[in-house]
């Protein structure tokens, strides 16, 4: 456990010390947003603004794209020798994962949290049932991260499991109707983006802030625990200490 | 430029399966965009709250057959997270007096129209000028993924930067231009060949995609042009194919939306609209909107230049760039 935490500090350091990372977590995000709920704001009107909609959806998108952090944080070209030197070290192997996990949920989590409030506070954000936001968020985070070192896990290289994350992930966004509202267009459409886990993520927070309906909750989160507990399993499965030898 | 082609080829082969999951993922990423298009409707869609037993008066049955909007009859409201996720544009209550009333969360423009079609369902004619074809947008669609395979192929190119390969190439007699010609021709066989495969097969099961399939080999190929032009022109700035391929996806997948690929969102003339032409992918679209409805103006076919001209100039910074960095010069 303390090995965990010492490697798990380390490896937070590195992310932080990334400009390119901590761009891709903080400022993107926020540019998305920007951007978007610029260009969209006539389809929407007074009431309810385009920021309302995609302030929460594109915190989403940039929740999922974290996987391509913590892929990079894993196998990046720098980390490779002081992960064969872990190896050698007395103590578990799975540290080495573990800990990319942790420290990339850590770091991603605060960031997005840090532009959650950001945006809120700038464009007044409707929000509603904040705690179970944080909890849906954080494990929806989490899942994402594990799922990018999973990538790893299984292809063995980063720029593969990269650069397959980053069309994975914006097939999903694309038909969860995360860049652009996807309801509207006819019930062929609608049934397709119910495949999409980014859906049901849309989904359940917008009902628990404009409804006060959790009935999305409990079901989301149930599914988000068992998806979180598969990625650490394959991630068990898949991972050889061997591959770190470099 | 043979003899890279080839050699990029055998390192490819050496992965097959890297190889073959991004050759499934581009498929993949082709046909959401067909079944994408030729699944989506775009008419209004408008909840009509009815109390039960209520008589319906002849304007409203009308408007419940209106051919621009779809009607669904519900009983209850539909919650307002539904509005704001646009799975109605808005909900229609009529109560018992046959006297109506008109919720939405969108502009008041929607408003009036939907009033409008409620007096005089027969008459109400909205205009449908900006609506784009299927063509058009099964390439909006396509456009985002293909620019993003650029990015992912020009990972020969950063793997003999990273690596230090570059380095042994100049001490081989082939010039630079040559060398990044070969990486660049073959990437854009990597983008374009799969895609136009797809569209081909689509042709084939009689799908309806808009262009003909010469008209779509030509505007994939103008994409993949682009597309590897791009990816090498960033990949020339950094040493690090992580850097490059983070920064291009993320910028590609901003400007692309930036440039309404998906939808066109800038609606009137204004300087922003006249500004983002100045991202190739708004000229691309412009011009296959064009395209497709047979109104192809001079400055039109200048804006495919446009696109073209860019894709040359990214490609000759990057050669000029890459010389710079590994020749030394007095």
């Amino acid at each position: 456990m303390r090995n965990l935490y010492l490697i798990s500090k380390e490896d937070f350091k590195n992310l932080c010390k990334n400009p390119m990372w901590l761009f891709y977590a903080t400022l993107f995000p926020i540019l998305l947003v920007v951007i978007l709920g610029f260009l969209g704001k006539d389809s929407y009107g007074s009431e309810v603004t385009s920021y309302d909609y995609y302030g929460i959806t594109l915190i989403i998108y940039a929740i999922l794209t974290s996987g391509m952090t913590s892929a990079n944080a894993f196998m990046e070209i720098t980390i490779r020798k002081p992960n064969m030197r872990i190896i050698y070290a007395p103590g578990n192997a799975n540290v080495i994962y573990l800990s990319k996990i942790v420290s990339t949920f850590v770091f991603s989590f605060l960031c997005h949290l840090f532009d959650m409030i950001l945006l809120c506070t700038i464009y007044h954000i409707r929000i509603n049932a904040i705690p179970q936001i944080i909890l849906l968020f954080g494990m929806a985070e989490l899942f994402s991260v594990g799922l990018g070192v999973m990538f790893c896990c299984i292809f063995k290289t980063e720029s593969m499991a990269n650069q397959i994350l980053s069309i994975v992930i914006n097939l999903l966004a694309i038909f969860g109707g995360l860049l652009f509202p996807m309801d509207g267009y006819g019930k062929i459409v609608r049934t397709i983006s119910y495949l999409s886990p980014a859906k049901w993520l849309v989904k359940t927070s917008f009902s628990m802030i404009y409804d006060h309906d959790f009935s999305w909750f409990y079901p989301t989160i149930i599914g988000l625990m068992i998806a979180i507990v598969a990625v650490f399993i394959i991630c068990n499965k898949t991972f050889r200490k061997e591959d770190c030898i470099c | 430029m043979l003899v890279i082609l080839k050699n990029d080829w055998k390192r490819l082969m050496e992965e097959k399966l890297y190889l073959f999951v991004s050759m499934g993922l581009t498929i993949c990423a082709v046909v959401a965009a067909i079944v994408l298009t030729s699944s989506i409707e775009t008419k209004g869609n408008i909840a009509l709250i009815l109390p039960q037993n209520q008589e319906i008066s002849d304007s409203v049955t009308q408007f419940t057959k209106s051919q621009y909007f779809n009607v669904s009859i519900l009983e209850m409201a539909p919650s307002k997270s539904e509005l704001v996720q646009n799975r109605y544009d808005a909900i229609v209550t009529i109560d018992g007096n046959g006297a109506y009333s008109i919720e939405t969360i969108k502009s008041d423009q929607i408003k009036t129209m939907i009033y409008a079609t409620l007096e005089n369902p027969n008459t109400f004619v909205p205009n449908m000028q900006s609506s784009r074809k299927i063509g058009t947008n099964i390439i909006g669609y396509m456009m985002m993924f293909l620019l993003i395979q650029g990015v992912l192929y020009a990972k020969l190119f950063a793997d003999d930067k990273e690596k230090h390969l570059i380095e042994r190439v100049i001490m081989s007699p082939i010039a630079f231009r040559k060398y990044l010609f070969g990486h660049a021709v073959f990437m854009i066989a990597m983008i374009a060949i799969p895609t136009f495969c797809v569209m081909t097969v689509a042709q084939i099961l009689g799908v309806s995609i808009g262009f003909s399939l010469l008209t779509y080999g030509l505007l994939i190929g103008v994409l993949a042009i682009l597309a590897t032009s791009f990816a090498l022109f960033l990949n020339s700035f950094f040493c690090v194919a992580d850097t490059a391929n983070m920064l291009g996806s993320s910028s590609v997948l901003l400007s692309t939306i930036l440039a309404g690929s998906f939808y066109s969102f800038a609606k009137e003339e204004s300087l922003f609209d006249k500004l983002i032409h100045i991202l190739p992918q708004k000229d691309f679209i412009d011009f296959t909107n064009a395209l497709e409805k047979g109104n192809l103006t001079s400055t039109i076919k200048l804006e495919l230049l446009y696109v073209i001209g860019l894709s040359v100039v990214f490609f000759a910074i990057a050669v000029i760039k890459t010389r710079r960095d590994y020749i030394y010069h007095q």
